[in-house]
């Protein structure tokens, strides 16, 4: 009983990660209408630029982390305005192979600006784990799923209660007729790509210490929040946010009770088997098309 | 029976809200049959059901061939409707612009095509024999409806009024028995739809089909049409020849207007 | 000039500009093998020109095709003995039966989705790829050999020989497809499944034949890397490599069948290029930044594709005549 729930505490920490890249992906998704291919190694590169500011310019942990979002942002902003809607009529298809080549980029960068090594990265905090009735938690997953929380719950806050989130929401539902209505869409793209790329920040710099800086360090979150965007479904803000804990749990328990080689593939085949009978994921609605 | 379609209480529901209920009405053979109503009224939505695009949540449609033989439309699929000789075109002009227009036109062919996909790799004698005769027959039917001289342009760089007239075309490379119309009219001037009139005149004349059609506007389908229904808000108002519709109070009350008061 | 415009002879004067390394003498080898990679990788991104550009599906998971018939061909030629041609035969069929169960999936599924089912389905066989170690050898890989055809042992050279013609061929055959009813039936369900539909076009058959070819496709590819390459191991094929070939695609000129060549080329010579220059090529990291800049370049400014850049320069040019004539009048 114990280890159910020490896998599932590891769960919920690891689908914290999946679930701050997947708001990430959708938040680009419902508003600009493509898949940010790039979000894992936009994140990657952040870490890197966090590092350097821990290791080179002296900066405290606490500092350079929020200090790295910024800049995340900036960067997201700058792609978004510049890259995605620098020509006026770019397919979604380009748009989207923008992203790819955004791979590419950054890929390259990173080893040029960083060094190829492996950089370790510490946690956020370091003290040994507390033991809550045989099940060891350690603070820093505490902090992580805390932070995780939180972030959801101000980025939910914000959609549904407040005048900016129904700018979002009502871009994410009909571009041309929030245009319409006097929503100016190119901002809110923009807004966008900068939350989005600010959470791939974060969650890189939260696996970071797991996974030492490198150029793929980000690998696994990156292929694990996309599966959980296509098992949330992609019509909801929570859909993916949900499945991504999902999967983070089932993984851990899927790895303890079956095996830790094939979790994950067994995980992959089982939404794969989801999906084909629910096309849409656990919350996407159909949408009918009018001939 | 010289019956080519028949609906029988046709009914369905989007959600909460009735788009076509209890709906019956047929199409005798070689009749242009017209279907009005104000915007909103169900009409394209009874396009739906008949062709397959929407399952109907009640009502039966029956389709007879040119060998006599009825079929009962409900639960086919939508591809295979065509096989039997019902065509259809979309209000929306589905044309692939991608491909030229003569392409476009042969697309109505694609079930006469007996080649798969092996024998198209290929390039087997037989396949390239059937696509040269069939090309021959599209380039025939460009020529009925106007457009052969630019047979060879993109479609995707048409005026609206060629879009049409290119789904027209496709329509009849399947030799149908009955061809649905959505609209036909939608978009043109006024010389432009006096053309379309006399050709589906002629469609209907020279080979031999039924039309089932749905406009707004008045002058074509009072001109054209053998037989009219007249329908709102789902429901059959009314039906009978252009005179008789026209004469009806609640076919008038709700779409064509009342009579001024004096 | 009407020969030129013949496109089967333009693919066989490709096919002959790719032959160039082996008949000219003194050519590096090291140059052969970069043209190796490029042809299988053209040939396999000529399968998802068919996926993606002429029927709309996208795939990231085609790489693993690749890899299954890699190790497939790599097995049944050494541990099995089986004669080249019909362990060739088998390795193809393998991954086309696994693609028809994929594109059964894919009907359901659009766009996204259907990107990410395809991603996790490749992300699963590369983890078998890694157990299977009985199969595939797990990290350090499988070897195979050149073929043995008809008692004769293949070189090198014939080996790229081999790949060349089957290149040509495989964009004959692609070509013919997308000039005939099934062409016209899958363009058309990419632009408008409403219609073709309404044409009778079987949309389900479709989807599944255009998986079909194009994991037939990958596989081919998979068989030429084991048996030039002679050695495979899973961190080829990789969700990386399967996004390559769709940037391969969309770069080269996507619904083409040029396209995909012309986007191998580029993606495989760009970075060797770049590694050759002075000063720059040595900074790691460099060449993958320039191809990626270079890639968004083309997407901005010149997004149908590279192949189209000679029919808009000619384009150019007759406009230019045109005006001159128009100013002498």
């Amino acid at each position: 009983m114990v280890e159910f729930f020490q896998q599932v505490v590891g769960g919920i920490e690891t689908g914290s990660m999946y679930a701050l890249a997947a708001m990430g992906l959708v938040l680009i998704f419902q508003t600009a209408k493509i898949i940010n291919f790039s979000q894992g190694t936009l994140g990657m590169f952040m870490a890197y630029v966090c590092t350097g500011l821990i290791l080179d310019l002296g900066l405290p942990m606490w500092i350079a982390v929020p200090v790295s979002m910024i800049l995340a942002m900036v960067l997201g902003a700058l792609i978004d305005r510049f890259l995605m809607n620098g020509k006026r009529n770019i397919t979604n298809l380009n748009r989207e192979m923008i992203t790819l080549a955004i791979i590419m980029i950054f890929q390259g960068l990173a080893p040029m600006l960083f060094g190829a090594n492996e950089t370790p990265f510490s946690k956020f905090i370091n003290t040994s784990a507390l033991d809550v009735g045989g099940v060891k938690i350690l603070p820093n997953s505490i902090l992580i799923i805390g932070i995780t929380c939180v972030i959801m719950a101000v980025l939910f806050f914000v959609l549904e209660k407040t005048t900016l989130g129904v700018a979002v929401r009502a871009t994410a539902s009909n571009p041309q007729v929030a245009r319409l209505q006097g929503i100016p869409v190119k901002k809110v793209t923009i807004g966008a790509w900068a939350v989005a790329t600010a959470l791939g920040c974060l969650a890189a710099v939260m696996v970071a210490p797991l996974k030492n800086v490198t150029v793929s360090m980000m690998e696994s979150i990156h292929l694990n929040s996309f599966i959980a965007s296509v098992l949330g479904g992609f019509s909801t803000f929570y859909g993916p946010v949900v499945a991504s804990f999902i999967i983070g749990i089932a993984n851990n328990l899927l790895g303890y009770y079956v095996s830790t080689k094939w979790s994950l593939p067994l995980l992959y085949a089982l939404i794969l088997l989801f999906i084909v009978l629910r096309p849409n994921g656990l919350f996407g609605k159909k949408i009918v098309k009018k001939v | 029976m010289s019956q080519v379609l028949s609906v029988d209480h046709l009914s369905i529901s989007f959600g909460g809200l009735r788009a076509v209920d209890d709906l019956s009405f047929h199409i005798d053979r070689h009749e242009i049959y017209g279907l009005i109503g104000p915007n909103g009224a169900g009409k394209t939505t009874v396009f739906n059901c008949i062709t397959q695009f929407y399952k109907p949540d009640t009502g039966e449609i029956r389709f007879t061939d040119q060998a006599g033989k009825e079929h009962l439309l409900n639960g086919m699929p939508a591809h295979k409707i065509i096989h039997l000789g019902l065509v259809r075109t979309f209000q929306n002009t589905e044309i692939i612009r991608e491909l030229p227009i003569i392409d476009n036109v042969l697309l109505g062919a694609h079930t006469q095509f007996h080649a798969g996909t092996m024998a198209n790799m290929f390039a087997m004698p037989w396949a390239r024999k059937q696509e040269r005769e069939l090309r021959k027959k599209a380039m025939d039917v460009l020529a009925y409806v106007g457009l052969d001289k630019i047979a060879n342009e993109y479609a995707g760089a048409q005026p609206y009024g060629v879009l049409k007239l290119i789904e027209l075309g496709r329509t009849l490379m399947c030799d149908p028995s009955l061809i649905i119309l959505d609209e036909p009219a939608g978009g043109l001037n006024d010389s432009e739809t006096e053309r379309l009139t006399e050709l589906i005149r002629g469609i209907a004349r020279d080979r031999h089909c039924a039309i089932l059609l749905v406009e707004h506007d008045m002058k074509l389908v009072m001109s054209l049409c053998d037989r009219i229904c007249a329908i709102s808000f789902g429901k059959k108002l009314a039906e009978g020849t252009a005179a008789e519709i026209q004469q009806n109070p609640l076919v008038q009350d709700a779409y064509l207007g009342k009579e001024d008061e004096a | 000039m009407r020969l030129i415009r013949n496109k089967y002879f333009q693919y066989l004067l490709v096919g002959v500009v790719f032959l160039l390394p082996v008949i000219i003498r003194g050519v590096p080898t090291a140059t052969v093998t970069l043209a190796a990679s490029m042809v299988y990788t053209a040939i396999a991104a000529l399968g998802i020109n068919v996926l993606l550009g002429y029927s709309g599906q996208i795939s990231l998971g085609h790489a693993a095709f690749m890899g299954l018939s890699a190790y497939l061909s790599a097995y049944l030629t050494k541990q099995m003995d089986l004669p080249f041609l019909l362990s060739v035969l088998i390795a193809v069929l393998v991954p086309m039966l696994i693609g028809l169960i994929l594109g059964a999936i894919a009907v359901r599924l659009e766009g996204f989705y259907l990107a990410i089912a395809t991603l996790g389905f490749g992300e699963i066989l590369r983890q078998l790829f890694i157990e299977m170690d009985w199969f595939t050898g797990g990290f350090s890989g499988a070897s195979a050999t050149y073929p043995k055809v008809f008692g004769h042992t293949m070189s090198k050279n014939e080996m790229y020989i081999f790949m060349v013609c089957l290149l040509v061929v495989l964009m004959m055959l692609v070509y013919n497809f997308v000039h005939s009813s099934s062409g016209r039936a899958m363009i058309a369900m990419k632009s408008s499944k409403t219609a073709a539909m309404a044409m009778g076009v079987n949309v389900f058959k479709y989807k599944l034949t255009s998986f079909a070819i194009s994991s037939v496709f990958a596989g081919l590819a998979g068989v030429c890397y084991v048996h030039f390459f002679r050695h495979v191991d899973p961190s080829v094929w990789t969700a990386a490599l399967s996004l390559n070939l769709i940037a391969i695609v969309v770069i080269g000129g996507l619904g083409t069948v040029g396209g995909a060549v012309v986007g191998a080329v580029v993606m495989h010579g760009l970075p060797e290029l770049m590694k050759g220059l002075p000063v720059v090529g040595e900074i790691p990291g460099v060449p993958l930044l320039i191809v990626g800049i270079l890639m968004i370049v083309m997407l901005i400014f010149y997004p149908r594709g590279l192949i189209y850049i000679p029919r808009d320069i000619k384009n150019f040019f007759q406009k230019r005549a045109s005006r001159a004539k128009k100013g002498e009048a």
